[in-house]
């Protein structure tokens, strides 16, 4: 409760600066919540779930971009989401009927994620190419699309911070809801021994495509509501960001529901101080937290509370 | 006849692994198969399931050929089995395990987003784990129980899936003769209105159980009957005690 409150009166206290970088967290914590769905709770490890959030963030982005008319920003949120659940349908019936796992399902989505930035960095006519999208047309404007337009084009700070206030206790609640229903533990079975599955009258690729598309969706979802404070460019569909997401839920605790929240704050606060001093270090850095945590304690930093919460 | 196995085989190499095998099964009856390792059991199990494809014959399940099937579809038609070295889930409950079973049976799909569908076979599933004495284990998670429990759960999680068809492989693999015993008991009681078919090595299993038995060695039949008949088999004996190759 008190975690709540304080989350809702930060952008009062907190500055312009943080503010933005707190929204961005958000946002990113969508995301990392989205990923550990499908490699926390299902077993299932993607090193392109970049690409989804980029997916998204373009989606909102060019339709921002090339439309105007009132509401197109929910338009744009939409295409950005089921967009993503589609690809990753088609994408998953192909993967997991074809009984790809493990090590080549990583291989696989890490070759789709590097198609799309290839994709993104040469149709640099509608993309922008390595210059991002930007722009004076990226003002999400609220409203009830073809009613009634909210005057005023919402691009405070402010307002941006409590949108993806919203979209991350939404995030959070959904994740919270579909973990806990029998879906879930579904879910974890399938981690746990997927042919005992099939032995129960599971048709288990089905399962796989559909945890797929909804991760995807989610990702998607993140990437639309990252557009207004942060540049976009194709280096969302890169290995580094896909990498990022995989560290901040190990880091934090893979398989947990505040594991990955706790993971992005931490790392994307001490990346944001790293970063301005030691920035080639920062990656160097990355790479060892991730190790120390597959060796010590795959827990990640939920595991080492729990360990001494449970010793006291 | 409800499961009718018409001239099996399956050979790995030079190996003959199941050699022509026919057998029929009667609706509800409670049968044993027995023979030495290596006499083709287990193998007979994955054909059965569609774990692995025969090279010659039919499985014909309630009168429809179902040999070419995959392993969910054969399941969903309604044949379980619990495996020969323990496949549970370990990191879920003793409830949530039987729960999944349960949830196998009734085609889940969409419905698995919902709780109710956890409400509504509660009282069963608590039946189902007295059933197989594991009572007040519900919220145990699985990997803390015992091997032989993790066989009771495997054969619950069998029940719960209301299957036509059990298919159990070595239940009592690795347990005490206490455990035993209880074992026999248990599936004396669970195997009443279900068909039931129970691979198995233990001779003091075999008699508490052992109505119907049917002998393999080497891939094929080697004689059929009650427990009584086989043990006075000639031929059964001979093979046992390694007289014949």
């Amino acid at each position: 409760m008190s975690i709540l409150s304080a989350m809702l009166v930060f952008p009062l206290v907190g500055g312009d600066y943080h503010t933005v970088l707190v929204s961005r967290i958000y946002c990113l914590a969508i995301l990392a919540l989205s990923l550990n769905l499908m490699w926390g709770y299902t077993g299932l490890l993607s090193f392109g779930h970049g690409a989804f959030f980029g997916f998204g963030a373009y989606s909102l982005g060019l339709t921002l971009k090339y439309v105007d008319f009132p509401g197109v920003t929910y338009v744009g949120v939409f295409i950005g989401t089921f967009g993503s659940v589609i690809v990753a349908i088609i994408l998953g019936y192909f993967l997991f009927y074809g009984r790809i796992s493990g090590i080549y399902f990583g291989i696989i989505t890490l070759a789709f994620t590097t198609i799309c930035m290839s994709a993104a960095i040469r149709l640099i006519n509608i993309t922008g190419g390595l210059n991002g999208l930007f722009g004076t047309f990226l003002r999400p404007k609220f409203g009830i699309p073809g009613v009634w337009e909210y005057q005023r084009t919402l691009i405070s700070n402010m307002a941006n911070y409590y949108t993806c206030l919203v979209a991350f206790l939404m995030g959070f609640a959904f994740c919270r809801f579909l973990v806990n229903s029998p879906f879930g533990k579904i879910l974890r079975a399938i981690q746990n021994d997927e042919e005992r599955l099939e032995y129960l009258g599971y048709n288990v690729p089905n399962f796989k495509i559909a945890i797929f598309a909804i991760a995807s969706g989610l990702a998607g979802f993140a990437g639309t509501m990252s557009v207004p404070i942060q540049f976009i460019a194709p280096t969302v569909f890169g290995l580094l960001f896909s990498a990022s997401i995989i560290i901040w839920v190990a880091v934090g605790g893979r398989g947990t529901l505040l594991g990955p929240i706790i993971g992005v704050f931490m790392v994307a606060y001490l990346e944001n101080w790293f970063s301005m001093k030691f920035e080639y270090l920062w990656v160097l850095l990355m790479g060892a937290f991730f190790i120390f945590v597959v060796v010590f304690q795959p827990g990640g930093v939920l595991g080492i509370y729990r360990y001494f919460y449970n010793r006291t | 006849m409800i499961l009718e196995l018409k001239n099996l085989s399956k050979s790995f190499g030079g190996l003959r692994a199941v050699d022509h095998v026919t057998l029929a099964f009667e609706p509800q009856e409670l049968r044993c198969v027995i023979g030495p390792n290596g006499a083709g059991k287990t193998t007979l199990f994955n054909l059965i399931t569609g774990r692995i494809k025969a090279d010659e014959g039919e499985v014909i399940f309630e009168g429809k050929n179902i040999t070419h099937l995959k392993p969910y579809q054969i399941s969903q038609k309604g044949i379980a089995r619990k495996f020969q070295m323990t496949k549970v889930f370990e990191d879920l409950t003793v409830w949530e395990n039987l729960l999944v079973a349960a949830m196998g049976h009734q085609r889940i799909g969409w419905r698995a987003f919902s709780r109710k569908v956890e409400k509504s076979v509660l009282d069963s599933l608590q039946e189902v784990m007295e059933l197989v004495h594991l009572g007040h284990r519900g919220n145990e998670l699985a990997y803390i129980l015992s091997h032989g429990e993790k066989q009771w759960l495997e054969i619950g999680m069998v029940l719960a899936y209301s299957p036509q068809i059990m298919l159990l492989d070595e239940p009592t693999a690795g347990m005490s003769p206490n455990e035993t015993m209880e074992t026999s008991q248990i599936i004396k009681r669970i195997s009443q209105n279900i068909t039931t078919v129970v691979i198995e090595h233990d001779i003091k299993f075999l008699k508490e159980i052992g109505q119907n038995v049917t002998v393999l060695h080497r891939g094929a039949v080697l004689a059929e009957g009650t427990f009584d008949e086989i043990a006075e088999n000639s031929l059964v004996r001979d093979v046992y005690l390694g007289r014949r190759g």
